[in-house]
């Protein structure tokens, strides 16, 4: 299961989602917002997202990643909107019958999620600067 | 009647986001662009000319006149084409205009005034005169190499001191360059296909949003593919990345720039991605 979503990220009940009797290992990561990017302070980010497109690829990942590494159940969500320090971004639920898979898909679907979704990430410094995330060294070479 | 004025197709520029020397590409079967600009210019113009770089010692099968000075870009081969003959006024072209079309040059040299220093385009994109389909007349040459000794090498920026005749493009997109090859698989596919007039509707992202200052709009296209659409968005809606940083999707489906566009397609142009 694949989510976009403006409100915070409820860890337990998306932990819940990947009870399974035949799953023997969970393994979950959670991406959080942190304090600094680049030696600059970060107060805030805003995340944007394509919905149609970023949920379509969303699922397309999970897919593939039930498929590779034979997984009994994939989810991951995404945060979009304002978040602080401190909050969930981005979580990824994986389980499987051993530990050796889900420690690989779990980065699997991670490194997949930020290469291939639409989102954009705007961070808000505390000198009062912004920037658009991955944006900065492709402006500004053309005007 | 008016004495016909040269022809001057610049062919001397690097290429360097095409890869290879632009001049020598196919634009349609047998025919590069270096030999189509030819033949536009020799249909309205008395004589013409390849003008080259001062190191370029390939042999050419038409007349070429030989840069004088090195990197001085366009204004160098005007130089040296009233060098050549400084009694004629030279239509300056070049070969990297694959829309240019014989209509627009005939335009051109109709509504020419010979007693102005050149008589040019407005571009359609930012409505600074256009320096690469210019008749510039022989009083411009003295202005020429007052700007080139002032170290001025920016042909725009030469134009625009000049007096000068400023007409509208008869067909919009007559001028568009092609710098990439994505650009000169627009250009091929609107030569063989026709350039049918279409309304998309384009969705930005992001910092593009930001530069464009709206989420989406209704766009009226003539372009073939998602790159012609593309360059067009980009200058006239100044937007701030380089086409190799920018994704596309079609009506939600991530698409190559080769992609022909249709009516009423959802064309969304995605930044950089930074999720998690």
């Amino acid at each position: 299961m694949f989510l976009l979503t403006p409100e915070p990220i409820d860890p337990t009940s998306l932990r819940e989602a990947a009870d399974n009797p035949h799953a023997g290992a969970v393994s979950i990561f959670e991406g959080l917002v942190r304090n600094h990017h680049q030696g600059r302070k970060v107060l805030r980010l805003e995340y944007e997202a394509h919905g149609p497109v970023a949920e379509k690829e969303g699922r397309c990942i999970l897919r593939e990643a039930i498929e590779k590494f034979d997984l009994d159940y994939a989810g991951a969500t995404h945060r979009t909107g304002t978040l602080e320090i401190g909050e969930c971004a981005v979580m990824v639920v994986v389980s499987a019958p051993h530990r050796r898979e889900t420690f690989d898909a779990c980065r699997f679907v991670i490194d997949e999620v930020k290469r291939r979704l639409p989102i954009w990430k705007k961070e808000f410094y505390t000198d009062g600067s912004s920037e658009w995330v991955g944006c900065e060294g492709c402006r500004g070479k053309q005007h | 009647m008016k004495k016909k004025p040269y022809g001057l197709l610049l062919a001397g520029g690097k290429s360097t986001r095409m890869g290879r020397d632009k001049a020598d590409l196919m634009i349609v079967e047998g025919l590069s662009m270096r030999d189509r600009g030819l033949e536009l210019l020799r249909a309205v113009t008395e004589k013409s000319y390849l003008a080259i770089a001062g190191d370029d010692h390939r042999n050419y099968d038409d007349p070429t006149i030989q840069d004088l000075r090195e990197n001085a870009g366009p204004m160098a081969g005007l130089e040296s084409a009233f060098s050549h003959s400084p009694e004629a006024a030279w239509l300056v072209t070049a070969c990297d205009l694959p829309f240019l079309t014989l209509s627009t040059l005939e335009y051109l040299v109709d509504a020419r005034d010979t007693t102005c220093d050149a008589t040019c385009f407005t571009s359609r994109f930012d409505g600074k005169p256009e320096p690469l389909c210019t008749i510039y007349e022989p009083s411009s040459r003295a202005i020429l190499e007052r700007e080139l000794s002032g170290g001025v090498r920016c042909a725009r920026r030469f134009l625009s001191t000049l007096a000068r005749k400023e007409i509208k493009l008869p067909e919009l997109s007559a001028l568009d360059n092609c710098n990439r090859p994505e650009d000169l698989e627009e250009a091929r596919l609107s030569l063989s296909h026709g350039r049918s007039l279409k309304s998309v509707l384009v969705e930005y992202c992001g910092v593009l949003r930001e530069d464009a200052g709206c989420h989406s709009e209704e766009f009226q296209t003539r372009s073939v593919t998602v790159a012609g659409l593309w360059e067009e968005l980009r200058m006239s809606r100044r937007l701030s990345l380089e086409i190799d940083s920018v994704k596309v999707a079609i009506n939600d489906e991530f698409r190559s720039w080769n992609q022909p566009l249709a009516e009423e397609d959802k064309v969304t142009l995605f930044p950089p991605f930074a999720g998690g």
